[in-house]
């Protein structure tokens, strides 16, 4: 009865206080998004010309239409996966080539001048060189690919060579092995820098990705019909397009910062003060 | 057996150590004493091979476990897990070895905290644990008892004096009373060398 009481007396204002709180947050999200709409509506109307800007209505009437079909969802996941499969292959590989950089120095020598090379090189150029070479399907693969290996592999690199002095030390006095030494000491220190590398990788391989796909038009993708709406001059498709591109952008996103988080507690870096631990 | 022969060690121009001999046979246990930043724990470094000497040998027999002076625990794993990981045992083994020497150091309840949620002492504590569990033949310890207090440095000390019978033992240290704690030899550092003190010593020149 003592604690029906005091869960009446101290959690119900709490509760209500965060439901308020939520609500409150819905409220402005919802205000604001209406506020942008309004200025989109108020700008297509002043200009009056719906192939530069289309109404907000149209497009998302167009955009309705497109979730209608089964070649919408056929072309999104194409393009979901192409990217998403260029992604890993780049993650994997800035791994791969940062570790083998630490560990050996003429591999540091090789790889690390090819690593900026790529890094400064614009996506559009190993794009349309990539299409002499390989199938235009593989292409945006490839380029969401480079984009995210300098990443991951600066990270990664730098993950490597923070791990403190004085565990490498304990490491060396009781003689552990290259197993112990990856978990407890190159894994915990390198394991925040990739979480970053990965978040950074992936925004900038979704876009390339479909910056690819645009150039090249494979079939199955978001970058085809962006094109066919450019071709065609379809600007309600090209807008409710890209919208599309943006909202998987932050589902993905979402999505793989949840995973990394997992990982990351998993990995038992939240009990992680300092350094100096 | 640990035996320091000639040992010198130069950093920039100051001559941190020079020509410094000292022997620690099975079984016995030396303390070394000295001011700060006069070489003690270079000395102990270079015992353990963390520094490279200049000049002169270090001859060991067995395994060597080195206690820092400060904690130096793994901060992704537990106090348990931070035994363990250093012991040769199978899984099932070490751990049940590894909360035996907690209970010994008084950490049983400590076991499953991350060295975050230890303070000073227990994280101190811990790592003279991780040492005992290595099972060395030689313990080379950098001011292992600096962050104990009273009845704890007690208990652990006279855990470590039964523990150390027959092992090699090379401490340094700031407070004589952790040299009669240990029943430990006294050596005094000064001017880059050691010279073997003897059991009055503190009576008519005391470090602390």
């Amino acid at each position: 009865m003592r604690q029906i009481l005091l869960l009446s007396a101290e959690s119900f204002p709490r509760m209500n206080f965060m439901v308020n709180n939520t609500w409150k947050k819905l409220a402005r999200a919802v205000l604001c998004f209406a506020f942008w709409l309004l200025v989109w509506q108020i700008f297509s109307m002043v200009l009056a010309r719906p192939t530069v800007l289309p109404t907000p209505f149209a497009v998302l009437q167009k955009l309705g239409e497109l979730m209608g079909t089964k070649a919408f969802y056929m072309d999104c996941l194409y393009s979901l996966l192409r990217i998403f499969a260029g992604l890993m292959l780049g993650i994997l590989s800035g791994v791969l080539i940062a570790s083998l950089c630490a560990a050996f120095g003429l591999f540091d020598g090789i790889f690390s001048p090819a690593v900026s090379v790529i890094k400064a090189t614009p996506i559009a150029s190993i794009i349309i060189l990539m299409l002499f070479i390989l199938e235009k399907s593989y292409v945006p693969m490839v380029a969401a690919m480079l984009m995210s290996v300098p990443i991951v592999f600066s990270n990664v690199r730098k993950g490597i060579s923070s791990v403190p002095a004085e565990q490498k030390e304990v490491a060396d006095v009781y003689n552990f092995g290259f197993g112990k030494r990856l978990k407890y000491c190159i894994i915990p220190s390198v394991l925040p820098y990739f979480s970053a590398a990965c978040r950074s990788s992936l925004g900038l391989a979704w876009k390339a990705g479909i910056a690819a796909e645009v150039i090249c038009t494979p079939k199955y993708s978001i970058g085809l019909n962006l094109n066919d709406a450019k071709i065609y001059l379809e600007s309600e498709a090209l807008y409710a397009w890209t919208i599309v591109v943006v909202i998987m952008s932050v589902l993905i996103e979402k999505g793989v910062i949840f995973i990394l988080d997992r990982l990351v507690r998993k990995g038992g870096l939240a009990n992680v003060k300092t350094l100096e631990d | 057996m640990l035996k320091l022969s000639k040992i010198k060690k130069k950093f920039g121009e100051k001559q941190v150590l020079s020509e410094v001999s000292l022997s620690v046979q099975k079984g016995d246990c030396a303390m070394i004493f000295g001011m700060s930043g006069c070489g003690k724990t270079t000395l102990l470094r270079i015992a353990a091979g963390l520094e490279k000497q200049d000049g002169g040998m270090v001859e060991k027999e067995g395994k060597t476990a080195f206690v820092f002076a400060e904690a130096r625990l793994f901060p992704t794993a537990t106090a348990l897990e931070n035994i363990t990981m250093v012991m040769r045992e199978d899984k099932k083994t070490a751990k049940k070895k590894a909360i035996e020497i907690l209970r010994a150091f008084g950490l049983e309840n400590a076991a499953a905290l991350y060295p975050s949620e230890l303070s000073t002492g227990m994280a101190a504590r811990v790592s003279l644990a991780r040492a005992v569990a290595y099972d060395a033949d030689v313990y080379l310890m950098d001011e292992p008892f600096k962050s104990l207090d009273g009845e704890i440095k007690q208990s652990v000390a006279g855990f470590l004096r039964e523990f150390f019978t027959d092992k090699t033992v090379l401490m340094i240290s700031h407070d004589q009373s952790e040299a009669k704690l240990m029943n430990a030899s006294v050596y005094w550092m000064t001017d880059g060398n050691v010279q073997r003190k003897s059991d009055g010593f503190f009576e008519s020149f005391p470090v602390k």
